[in-house]
């Protein structure tokens, strides 16, 4: 299940937040609790610190203590490396860009805009569920990548192939809507993977569902937008089975 | 000595020469079908019985063409071969010498010997494999040869020198091989080919230095003249915080004559009219630019600034987040700017033909890398993977180099990924720049 953890140091507005997540929750009888609401960074620290859990982070940036809302985010990532964490801000010089890729933050909701907030937290509740339900009821659909420094996540589906780097012990995967480059092995890429993804080169996987034609003379293969990657011939025959 | 094995033995020699010099990667299938390949023209030529000098043509030529194949680069595949080439010569010549001064044993005896011919091909092979083994490490570590391969001057020059030395030894060894004073011909040419190799080294290496210093100097000039114009727009911001300061108490004062007759409506009438605007007035372009302090690298800076000062002009809605100083980038300055210039290039390109242009810039200290974020609007998404292709450009002919060498450019490090994605509307290039290599 999905919970919900609140940090904030104001009183009044920590109670306004609870509030409203609570309403969201009932009225869109969403599998979700509140499972913690503080001021105090440090309680949420030694909370997630001894629960393994994945959570729903609404953090202030200005906490009054000795942390900030971000640095409390870096803690948060060491242990809840999957959260969903949505920082609510006043910050006038809006560093919004910072706050989201410094953490891989999901969100983040200005409260100046005081009759906004309840929209807001409510797509962001929306947002975390979708995206939670669909690692919890099938895991396999998602690939994730996951280096010092950043996490990502992409579905089967949008894979289209594995491609080796230029760049020695890295890979790129192209995806419909992006590119990433990364450091791994193709075999271990291999073995994470499910039947739908099938080597078809030295340096290529290819994502079978998303193949357009297979050019046998040139032996390259097509992708649905047009892309190509190279066969093997050896690897052909696997490929037509 | 069996004449197909002494040419097969100088083709493994001039082979390994070429591959020590060459920056490139070679495989070893790549290795053996150029050294078959030249064999077997020397095994065609030997058969026309056509003289051994004109038998290193092809043996450098087979090579050329694979570099050329493999880099694109007209330099590198003449320079390179030559060079080997030239090494081999000498060494030669030197090994000769020594043989002749020490054990008085001429070129002859030692054809005429196969324990000899041996013991000289070992010493040949050692020689030039050392020889251009320390020269390709010295280029690769002094010297960003990438640079020097886009400078038309200097490869002309060094091309001409080369070509021009290489027919200089080839004309005295023909000459040689037809004198009758052969031993001491040998003497004094290895001599003179030696002080002659090593004098046109010394050039070339000072040729090299003064076009480096040229393209620092260069570079130094634009981040000059960036840093400027970065400046110049400080100090227009600054004008214009002060006539803002002067106006402040007036607007002020204007309110007092509402609050005395206690005209809560006309007070808030006048404060949504005219003060109102006077804050968005602040929150305008040219302050943001500002931001820009925290960048403590001045090279990253003066791009940063130039090309933002021009995305601006272009009136495209510029957002910059730059929180926390950024100080070290692991990565070549020179490199650096330029791949931060090419994606700043393109995301002004494509920004400009939306009908709202906006572009975003981040730069973000993580624990173990720094991020170059830069987004920008798109009016059409574009597959992603055809504007890596080179030529593509969505701007016609001649254009879309950026991107293909932006993936040159950064494939030279480990420590750096790109990940380019395109969602809302909106294309991100996320720049990881890791703080270890």
């Amino acid at each position: 299940m999905l919970k919900v953890f609140i940090c904030e140091d104001n009183k009044e507005q920590r109670e306004r937040f609870s509030k409203i997540v609570e309403d969201i929750i009932l009225i869109e009888n969403y599998d979700i609790e509140i499972e913690l609401v503080t001021s105090d960074p440090n309680e949420l620290i030694k909370y997630i610190e001894n629960n393994d859990l994945s959570g729903l982070y609404f953090l202030d940036i200005d906490l009054k203590s000795e942390i900030n809302g971000i640095e409390l985010a870096v803690k948060i990532r060491k242990y809840d490396p999957r959260g969903f964490i949505v920082f609510i801000t006043t910050h006038a010089e809006m560093s919004y860009l910072t706050f989201m890729y410094k953490v891989e933050a999901m969100d983040y909701i200005i409260k100046d805009n005081y009759n906004n907030i309840g929209e807001r937290i409510h797509q962001c509740i929306a947002d975390a569920h979708t995206k939670y339900s669909a690692k919890a009821t099938d895991l396999q659909k998602i690939f994730t990548i996951k280096s010092d420094d950043k996490i990502v996540n992409i579905e089967y589906r949008k894979i289209l192939f594995f491609e080796t780097s230029p760049t020695i012990h890295k890979v790129i995967v192209h995806a419909v809507d992006r590119h990433i480059e990364f450091y791994a092995k193709m075999k271990e890429i291999v073995e994470k993977l499910d039947d739908r993804f099938y080597r078809c080169h030295k340096s290529f996987i290819v994502n079978k569902d998303n193949i357009k034609e297979i050019d046998v003379n040139n032996k390259c293969i097509e992708m649905i937008n047009g892309e190509q990657c190279l066969i093997s011939t050896r690897l052909m025959k696997g490929l037509k089975s | 000595m069996n004449i197909y094995a002494s040419a097969f033995g100088s083709v493994i020699i001039l082979s390994l020469a070429i591959i020590n010099l060459v920056y490139i990667k070679v495989t070893i299938k790549e290795f053996i079908s150029i050294i078959f390949l030249s064999q077997c023209i020397n095994i065609i030529l030997i058969l026309l019985n056509i003289s051994e000098f004109i038998m290193m043509i092809p043996m450098a030529i087979i090579p050329g063409i694979f570099i050329y194949k493999k880099s694109r680069s007209i330099a590198a595949s003449i320079v390179i071969p030559i060079s080997s080439v030239l090494i081999y010569i000498l060494v030669d010549y030197v090994i000769s010498d020594t043989f002749i001064s020490l054990f008085g044993i001429g070129p002859e005896v030692v054809r005429g010997s196969n324990k000899l011919y041996f013991l000289v091909y070992i010493l040949e092979f050692l020689g030039v494999f050392c020889a251009s083994k320390f020269l390709g490490s010295f280029i690769k570590k002094k010297m960003k040869m990438s640079n020097l391969y886009f400078n038309k001057k200097f490869a002309i020059l060094a091309i001409t020198s080369l070509v021009l030395t290489g027919v200089i030894f080839y004309t005295n060894i023909i000459f040689e091989h037809s004198s009758s004073l052969r031993i001491e011909f040998i003497k004094i040419n290895g001599m003179l080919f030696f002080f002659y190799f090593i004098l046109l080294m010394v050039t070339i290496y000072i040729l090299i230095k003064s076009i480096t210093n040229e393209i620092n100097l260069k570079n130094k000039q634009i981040q000059f003249e960036s840093l400027q114009e970065y400046t110049s727009s400080l100090e227009n911001l600054y004008t214009d915080m002060r006539a803002f300061r002067h106006d402040y108490i007036n607007i002020i004062s204007s309110l007092i004559g509402y609050i005395e007759n206690k005209d809560i409506d006309g007070l808030e009438k006048h404060f949504n009219e005219h003060i109102m605007p006077l804050s968005k007035g602040i929150e305008s372009n040219n302050f943001k630019i500002g931001i820009l302090k925290n960048v403590k690298i001045s090279e990253i800076k003066g791009i940063l600034s130039s090309k933002l000062i021009r995305a601006q002009e272009l009136s495209i809605d510029t957002f910059i987040d730059i929180v926390e100083p950024i100080e070290i980038i692991n990565m070549d300055i020179i490199d650096l700017s330029r791949v931060v210039g090419i994606l700043l290039d393109n995301a002004v390109e494509a920004a400009v033909e939306c009908d709202k242009p906006s572009i975003k810039i981040a730069i973000i200290n993580k624990e173990n890398s720094v991020l170059i974020v830069i987004i920008n609007s798109i009016k059409d998404e574009i597959p992603i993977y055809k504007m890596y292709q080179k030529g593509f450009s969505t701007k016609g002919k001649n254009r879309g180099l950026g991107l293909y060498n932006l993936k040159e450019l950064k494939s030279k490090y480990n420590n750096v990924s790109l990940d380019t994605l395109s969602e809302n509307g909106e294309f991100k290039q996320l720049l990881q720049i890791g703080r270890e290599t």
